[in-house]
């Protein structure tokens, strides 16, 4: 559902065209690794210094032919997404060590505890519609608390599920064990992230974690995150193209492991401070580049994930929200299927509950954007009209109020926003979006965890962490 | 000063790397010393591109082309400058690295050149480096100054390690030890027994350099 579009027809054919230019003749490095013997064999030019040119044929074989609808299955069936261009769906950040503690609001490390309570958070908000590991605890051995945190999830959420990123064959190996024990065959649960290094590097564990994921059959995110000026150039454009080619050379390596493979195209550019250096934060290219990503998942036929709900601000304040809202809007206008980001600050290095509330919020407010605006007799509602105007009834007394309000017209007032009535919220103590968000997320923790998995499951979940 | 001098110094400044060793050729042909060429051309140039960038002038990508034209033109004279006897002149050596099971490399390649280009020795050791190395590197170089960068918080422990083999062998007031990485904090480095940190590279210069000025 499209209606934006920032890259024009030829800017799409130009990327693409510049893309299987740097394939074939700049090449990629790739490591020793099942992989790379794997694109020898099938036809790609050994380079020298570990760089393989990936010939135009051998991408066009593999990754200009459509692949069917990609369906993220959830436990709760009702829940299970299918990313068919027709709807934008939001899911949460990942992989944060520090959280901004839900009573003092000060930051400190983040624990197992945090984890299984946000794995709840996520799986009770409406928007948050693929959850993960939004949290990485620090009470624990860092091999272990990868996986610790992908139990989490798989306890406490009935969504679909990512169960982390994976930087080797091993950890690929546990996820895809993971997965087994809440999947059966015909819905199997759980999507795996593999990130190679930019510009164009994929080492070997890389590439053997991404053979182990592609013959699981899972869906797979390939998630290069190109550094403007580092990992790829300063230039917008430049670095869409190397997002670009990355996410290709990612995808053909999955598919001659496994043609069968689900993928995604996904827009993970950052932009450092040009004057210090610093990390990257969020700035208006994150939603530009987000947009212009999912237009190229389009051409390639592919499902798209991009950034959008990012923020560099340090606590949920208005630049949050600015921020978060400006840059999740242009992706999803632009036909996005995926937007991540919910839950995170401070350019990612800190994860909220309270911002996973308003993220949620937002997320409700922006969809709006994308309703569709149907004009037809029915919703002119001329017959409305006469009975008011010349009848004296009322519009809010007609049939078409309720069949407007049933199809979604109208946007309900989210968690955070406040009362009609500056008297209303002055005699409600003056809460802020902020205090709303929290109690909402106070009251659902104070509750009775939901459990998605039985004993024996749980067992089975717990033994592969203990395994590692 | 002479021309070939002062548009060696420009080069430098502007960060116009590629075709210095020409420049440098054509001082040399024109006369210059090794150490002229360093003390009044290279050198002037770096500190013009420095004082820019501090002013707000120069963006990060300025100045670390500034610093690749000092190294480029650097390599064409270090020979000449170790006969002419001179002796090198260094704001301090500083070895980093990123810590033991991290490889997130970029901040610490900006930091690596912004210290280079005001002036330290840089011995880069690289990525997913055990922190007995650093150790055993800052020893060998006669190091001032030990950077850790870690960008997760999953491996900002072995930062400590790094400080207790110091300890452990009775090397700590040795070396200056910096910490940094996004998700360093003042409180993590003193936790830790660091002697500061630093979450960007103009801060981590300015306190380096503090560190070799005292
Ligand atoms: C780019 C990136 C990558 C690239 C790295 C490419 C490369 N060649 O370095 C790739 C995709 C490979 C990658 C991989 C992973 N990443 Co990563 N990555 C990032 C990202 C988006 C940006 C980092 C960056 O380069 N910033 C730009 C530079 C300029 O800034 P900087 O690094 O902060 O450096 C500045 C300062 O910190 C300081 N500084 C840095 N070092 C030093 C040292 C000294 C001595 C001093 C004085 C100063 C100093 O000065 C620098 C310049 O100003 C961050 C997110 C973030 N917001 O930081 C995540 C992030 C660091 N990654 C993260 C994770 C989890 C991973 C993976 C584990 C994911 C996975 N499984 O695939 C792997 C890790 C693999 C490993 N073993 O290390 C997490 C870490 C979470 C945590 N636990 O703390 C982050 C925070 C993102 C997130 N929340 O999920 N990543």
């Amino acid at each position: 559902m499209a209606t934006l579009r920032i890259l024009t027809e030829e800017g799409v054919h130009r990327i693409h065209e510049a893309t299987l230019e740097l394939l074939a003749n700049t090449g990629v490095k790739v490591g020793e690794s099942r992989v790379r013997q794997i694109l020898l064999r099938n036809g790609c030019r050994d380079l020298g210094s570990e760089l393989l040119g990936i010939p135009r044929e051998l991408v066009a074989e593999t990754m200009l032919r459509p692949q069917a609808p990609l369906v993220l299955q959830g436990t709760d069936p009702g829940r299970s997404l299918t990313l068919d261009g027709s709807a934008c769906y939001l899911q949460n950040f990942g992989s944060v060590s520090v959280v901004v503690d839900l009573d003092s609001g000060d930051l400190r490390d983040a624990t197992y505890r945090d984890a299984v309570d946000m794995a709840r958070l996520l799986d009770a908000l409406p928007h948050c519609h693929h959850a993960g590991p939004l949290v990485l605890p620090v009470d624990m051995h860092p091999r272990k608390a990868k996986l610790a945190a992908a139990v989490a999830t798989l306890l406490y959420t009935g969504k679909p599920v990512s169960l982390g990123a994976v930087s080797d064959a091993q950890e690929a190996e546990l996820c895809v064990e993971m997965s087994r024990v809440v999947s059966s065959p015909e819905r199997p649960i759980g999507r795996i992230s593999i990130s190679p290094i930019s510009p164009m590097t994929f080492p070997t564990d890389i590439c053997e974690a991404i053979h182990v994921a592609a013959v699981s059959g899972l869906p797979l995110l390939g998630l290069p995150c190109p550094i403007r000026s580092m990992g790829a150039p300063l230039f917008l454009a430049g670095a869409l193209l190397g997002q670009n080619t990355e996410n290709l050379a990612f995808g053909v390596m999955a598919r001659l492991v496994n043609p069968e493979v689900k993928l995604m195209h996904t827009s993970r550019i950052g932009t450092p401070h040009m004057r210090t250096g610093a990390k990257a934060g969020a700035d208006p290219d994150v939603g530009v580049a987000g947009a212009c990503m999912a237009q190229m998942a389009r051409y390639y036929g592919l499902p798209s994930n991009v950034y959008g709900m990012d923020t560099g601000a340090l606590v949920s304040d208005a630049q949050a929200g600015l921020e978060k809202a400006a840059n999740t809007l242009r992706p999803m206008l632009a036909g996005a299927d995926q937007i991540s980001g919910l839950g995170q600050l401070g350019g990612g290095l800190v994860a909220s509950f309270v911002q996973a509330v308003v993220d949620d919020d937002i997320f409700s407010f922006l969809s709006h954007h994308l309703q569709a605006l149907t004009v037809e007799p029915g919703t002119l509602d001329l017959a409305g009209f006469r009975r008011v105007v010349g009848e004296g009834e009322s519009f809010i007394i007609q049939e078409a109020t309720l069949e407007a309000l049933n199809a979604g017209d109208v946007w309900t007032p989210g968690r955070i926003s406040a009362p009609g009535s500056w008297d209303e919220w002055a005699a409600d103590g003056r809460k802020t979006a902020h205090d709303r968000a929290r109690k909402f997320a106070r009251d659902l923790l104070a509750s009775d965890p939901v459990r998605y998995r039985d004993d024996h499951q749980e067992a089975a979940l717990n033994a592969i962490v203990e395994a590692a | 000063m002479s021309q070939a001098l002062s548009r060696l110094h420009d080069a430098v400044c502007n960060g116009s790397f590629r075709g210095i060793e020409g420049l440098v050729q054509e001082a040399l042909d024109a006369g210059h010393t090794a150490l002229q060429i360093l003390n009044l051309a290279l050198a002037k140039g770096l500190e013009e591109a420095g004082a820019r960038f501090e002013r707000g002038e120069y963006f990060l990508p300025n100045l670390m082309m500034a610093a690749k034209a000092m190294s480029t033109a650097m390599a064409v004279i270090q020979g000449r400058l170790a006969t002419e006897g001179a002796a090198q002149v260094s704001g301090g050596t500083f070895v980093i690295g990123t810590i033991q099971g991290d490889i997130h490399s970029i901040g610490k390649e900006i930091v690596a050149a912004m210290l280079e280009a005001s002036g330290f020795r840089v011995i880069d050791l690289g990525v997913d480096v055990k922190p007995h190395l650093f150790v055993e590197r800052a020893v060998e170089h006669s190091a001032d100054i030990i950077g850790i960068s870690a960008l997760m918080t999953t491996t900002m422990t072995h930062q400590q390690k790094v400080i207790e083999i110091l300890k452990e062998r009775g090397l700590r007031d040795r070396f200056k030890v910096i910490v940094g990485g996004a998700p360093v904090t003042a409180s993590w480095a003193q936790r830790i027994g660091a002697d500061d940190f630093a979450t960007d590279a103009v801060s981590g210069v300015r306190k380096a350099r503090r560190f070799v000025e005292r």
